[in-house]
């Protein structure tokens, strides 16, 4: 018998490029949308498929949870090295989670608002920070504290990695998303009681207030669709990204199945010398 | 099976499933582009029945004020049965243009009387107007973007072939009006 790690290679190849193959037709897919959907103006959005340009806003007092930055979207990574020796090692996501909360996006005719939840960002890594066992600093471990991590002091002793992303006012960003319809608001007071009681609303009445002020200038409030349907948000212009998936849908297209075939090609060939018959 | 004859059904296999992928793809792109023009003809439809709906409102409002501008109100009515008939792109791209000459015209006649202008609802309808005209505007860009979009995807290989076999054909763009794309005529006459 052979030597395994050539043909767990082989297989490897085989499966990623079939994998590659099936991923181009999706990139292929939210290449023709970025394409063929033309930018829209604010004011004018219909509802459906749109593509918008415009600053975020922060709706929300957001705050992202490593750097401290004030910002409309956050999403943080802590990973760990994983793998035999240095040399061939890789580091793997062991948590992940990215902030929900609704922002504005503005252009030079109105306000749209953006829920994030699900979108695809294409945004760089703003903050990284690696540490290599028994040095983690104090507010990574009171993050992953507070988050639960169960594995933590385990991670602590190996080389570990703290990214973050983040998208701050007032950031240009594209949007491709579905419009819908803002939904109207109810206005909920504050309990007078609080106020007779404590002589303050703590700042909630003057903050909501103005949020809701300026939720009635929204004009159409941008989500995820149903799931086939692409949504992006991204720092990159539209003909950068037009680009990036052009790449990945035709580079998975074509090298996806010649990857596959070499894959195959060469488990046959070890088969073959490792006397299997077919 | 000799290996060679799986690595061959294997190529033959995902030459077959990419090529028809590839095309089918195409073919549902084009079907989705075909239908945003519609969505975005439809989209500008919207605002034009919106701005239609405006009119004998503006009408009422303003007749007590201009009894001796019968000439206006004829265009603004004329344009207004004219947006009603049209019927396709052209028409309907013409008796928008035609409208939009007629209010411009109309606001500018209105101009000349103050108490007209004081009223509330008067401003008001100008207000709800001219916000409409600004969409339309957009809207009229939107789909323009849309239809270019999509003829020169009727132009381009592969794309081509497989709107050939589908007999699509170029849709007319939204055309704007030549009064509007003339200079403005601008005065100023210098007090001494």
């Amino acid at each position: 018998m052979g030597d395994p790690r050539g043909m767990l290679l082989s297989v490897f190849c085989t499966l990623g490029g079939t994998w590659a193959f099936v991923q181009g037709f999706g990139a292929l897919r939210t290449w023709r949308v970025l394409r063929d959907t033309p930018t829209a103006r604010v004011r004018s959005m219909a509802m459906g498929m749109v593509e918008l340009n415009g600053q975020v806003e922060s709706r929300s007092d957001l705050v992202s949870p490593f750097s401290g930055r004030t910002c409309v979207w956050w999403e943080v990574e802590i990973s760990t090295l994983s793998g035999r020796s240095r040399a061939n090692s890789n580091w793997s996501v062991v948590h992940k989670k990215t902030s929900g909360q609704p922002f504005y996006l503005r252009d030079e005719t109105g306000v749209a608002m953006v829920y994030p939840q699900g979108a695809n960002v294409k945004v760089n890594f703003a903050t990284e920070e690696m540490t290599h066992g028994l040095g983690v600093p104090e507010l990574y471990m009171q993050y992953m504290d507070q988050q639960g991590l169960g594995l933590r002091r385990m991670w602590a002793l190996g080389a570990m990695r703290f990214r973050e992303r983040v998208i701050e006012a007032p950031q240009r960003v594209f949007v491709l998303g579905r419009a819908f319809p803002r939904a109207m608001t109810r206005e909920v007071s504050f309990s007078d009681i609080e106020v007779a009681v404590t002589g303050t609303d703590g700042g909630r009445r003057g903050t909501a207030t103005r949020q809701s002020e300026r939720d009635e200038d929204v004009r159409g409030v941008i989500r995820q669709g149903s799931g086939a349907e692409p949504f992006l948000i991204g720092q990159r212009s539209e003909s950068e990204l037009v680009l990036e998936y052009a790449v990945r849908g035709f580079g998975g297209l074509i090298l996806g199945p010649a990857l596959a075939c070499f894959g195959l090609w060469c488990a046959l060939e070890l088969a073959r010398a490792g006397g299997w018959s077919f | 099976m000799h290996p060679g004859e799986i690595l061959w059904t294997v190529v033959i296999g995902f030459l077959l499933v990419g090529s028809v992928g590839f095309f089918l793809s195409i073919y549902n792109s084009l079907v989705e582009s075909k239908n945003n023009i519609g969505r975005s003809w439809a989209n500008i439809d919207v605002l034009l029945k919106q701005r239609h709906d405006e009119l004998p409102k503006l009408v009422k409002v303003c007749e007590a004020y201009m009894q001796h501008e019968r000439a206006v109100f004829d265009k603004l009515s004329e344009a207004r049965a004219a947006l009603a008939k049209a019927a396709g792109v052209a028409q309907r791209s013409d008796a928008e243009n035609q409208i939009t000459r007629a209010l411009g015209q109309f606001f500018a006649v209105a101009e000349s009387y103050p108490e007209l202008k004081a009223n509330q609802s008067f401003s008001a309808l100008q207000s709800r107007i001219s916000e409409l005209e600004n969409a339309i505007a957009d809207r009229r860009e939107f789909y323009n973007d849309t239809v270019t979009l999509y003829n020169t995807r009727l132009e381009q290989i592969p794309d081509s072939w497989v709107a050939d076999g589908m007999n699509l054909q170029v849709v007319e763009l939204f055309k704007i009006d030549e009064s509007e794309r003339k200079d403005v005529a601008i005065s100023f006459k210098m007090s001494a």
